[in-house]
């Protein structure tokens, strides 16, 4: 008897651990919000007429839709991940820089309350501008991390020099420019904008024409 | 000891029997027009999804492209993972499966469409087995004092090995050839990478694929930061310029 009850204990505790291991899991619940995940359910349950001559023009028109959104010129890419900029076409990448990136910290005015949070916006932009020999104004909260007051002058906040020889502008205050900190690019260090390093802001300068489209993800 | 032996035999043979109808049970297949093709399509040949579900698939890729975040794109035809925002393209992954071959892919598009032939679907979630750090604690510190900003904040990992999954039957394993990551160390993490492991191993017989793709660690950092649970991902069985032919009747009239 005890011959098998060594085997069949080894059994039932294999077929435990087996049990275990193969039920344990559980994909975590999403967190996706369920209004977008709504509409694509509803796009993966959209049918085609019957008709063969309108299916075929229904789907040839949202196949050209789809088309339509890939720019048919060059286009910076920033990808706040790795820190790189890319000036690239659909087919080829015709630069790939390292840059510097939001860094996604907090600063909250201890006195007013007021919050900014320092992130590159994530989306679909353009080249706004194009601007030589930048002068940076400096904002509310450079005086609140700092712990200095904010100046009334206008013209106190202006300071020439530190955002390298071009800048791009994108929009809501944020600009592809050049910097003094060269050792940090690559890492996200910035406020929110894009900096570069000189000869490559150089190029994306010389390179991307006002209108020119900015992914950033 | 007849009783024991009987009952040692019958669980036995219990268990085979769950086995073999589990087997029986995950290999059939509802024969929905993906999976048809899929069978019918010879090892070399393409993957051919009906016209319906291009257009279904399409459509939820331009509903995918009016929100700013981005998406992953399986994008077969050219063998690569693309990254898209707002329906560009912003990265592309060279499709480069370590383990396996076209069989592994063909079963990794047969379980993510599933029996509703489905081409988007979201991620459940990812495990990171190994990373290592973008700079130093000690470098870092000093950019955190100049910066201002918390040295937490700034650090970055760059995955040797992860692991993202839409269920508990399908995974994708992204590996770097970073070869100095360092692999988990403490014995917490170990006994986890050891139960992921031991969880697919159990789960290959009943219907779970594992496609493992091999990546730069750059591609890998951008990769492992996007795949949160929810991303969406879809796969793209045909070229996007390829439209499909015109129907018969206005060829047709073409040709007069």
């Amino acid at each position: 008897m005890k011959k098998f009850l060594l085997p069949l204990l080894i059994l039932i505790v294999l077929g435990g651990v087996g049990a275990f291991l193969y039920f344990s899991f559980k994909p975590s619940p999403l967190e996706t919000p369920q209004t977008t995940w709504g509409a694509i359910s509803d796009s993966l349950k959209a049918k085609l007429p019957t008709d063969q001559k309108l299916a075929h023009k229904e789907l040839t028109r949202v196949q050209k839709a789809l088309a339509a959104l890939q720019p048919t010129t060059p286009y910076i890419v920033i990808d706040t991940h790795s820190n790189h900029l890319t000036y690239r076409t659909a087919d080829s990448v015709l630069y790939k820089f390292t840059c510097s990136t939001g860094s996604g910290s907090v600063l909250v005015d201890s006195v007013t309350k007021r919050k900014w949070t320092f992130d590159t916006p994530k989306g679909q932009f353009k080249v706004k501008s194009k601007i030589v020999g930048p002068w940076w104004r400096k904002p509310d909260w450079e005086y609140v991390q700092s712990s200095e007051p904010i100046p009334k002058d206008e013209s106190e906040r202006l300071e020439p020099n530190v955002l390298g020889d071009y800048a791009l502008a994108m929009g809501d205050g944020y600009f592809i420019h050049g910097t003094l900190y060269k050792r940090l690019l690559g890492m996200n260090v910035t406020h929110g904008c894009v900096r570069l390093g000189d000869d490559d802001l150089k190029i994306i300068y010389d390179k991307a024409a006002v209108g020119t489209p900015i992914y950033i993800y | 000891m007849k009783t024991w032996l009987e009952l040692s035999n019958s669980c036995a043979r219990f268990l085979i029997g769950i086995m073999f109808v589990s087997l029986a049970l995950s290999g059939c297949d509802k024969m929905d027009p993906l999976l048809q093709s899929l069978k019918k399509a010879t090892k070399s040949g393409p993957i051919v999804p009906s016209k319906e579900l291009i257009y279904q698939t399409a459509s939820a890729e331009l509903t995918l492209a009016q929100s700013p975040k981005p998406y992953l794109v399986f994008n077969f035809p050219d063998s690569s993972l693309d990254v898209k925002v707002k329906g560009a393209l912003v990265q592309r992954i060279k499709l480069d499966p370590v383990e396996g071959d076209r069989g592994a892919i063909r079963d990794f598009i047969r379980h993510f469409a599933g029996s509703n032939s489905q081409l988007v679907r979201p991620l459940a979630g990812k495990y990171l087995f190994a990373a290592e750090k973008q700079t130093p604690d000690s470098i870092l510190k000093i950019v955190s004092d100049v910066t201002m900003f918390e040295s937490e904040l700034l650090q970055r990992q760059i995955p040797h090995r992860f692991r993202v999954f839409w269920d508990d039957k399908l995974l994708l394993d992204i590996i770097s050839d970073s070869v100095e990551a360092k692999q988990a160390t403490n014995v917490q993490s170990k006994i986890e990478k050891a139960m992921m492991e031991a969880r697919y191993v159990l789960r290959r017989p009943f219907g779970a694929t594992l496609l493992v793709l091999k990546v730069q660690p750059e591609e890998a950092m951008t990769l492992f930061r996007l795949a949160e649970p929810g991303a969406p991902v879809m796969l793209k069985l045909v070229s996007t310029d390829q439209l499909p032919p015109p129907p018969p009747a206005e060829s047709k009239k073409k040709k007069k």
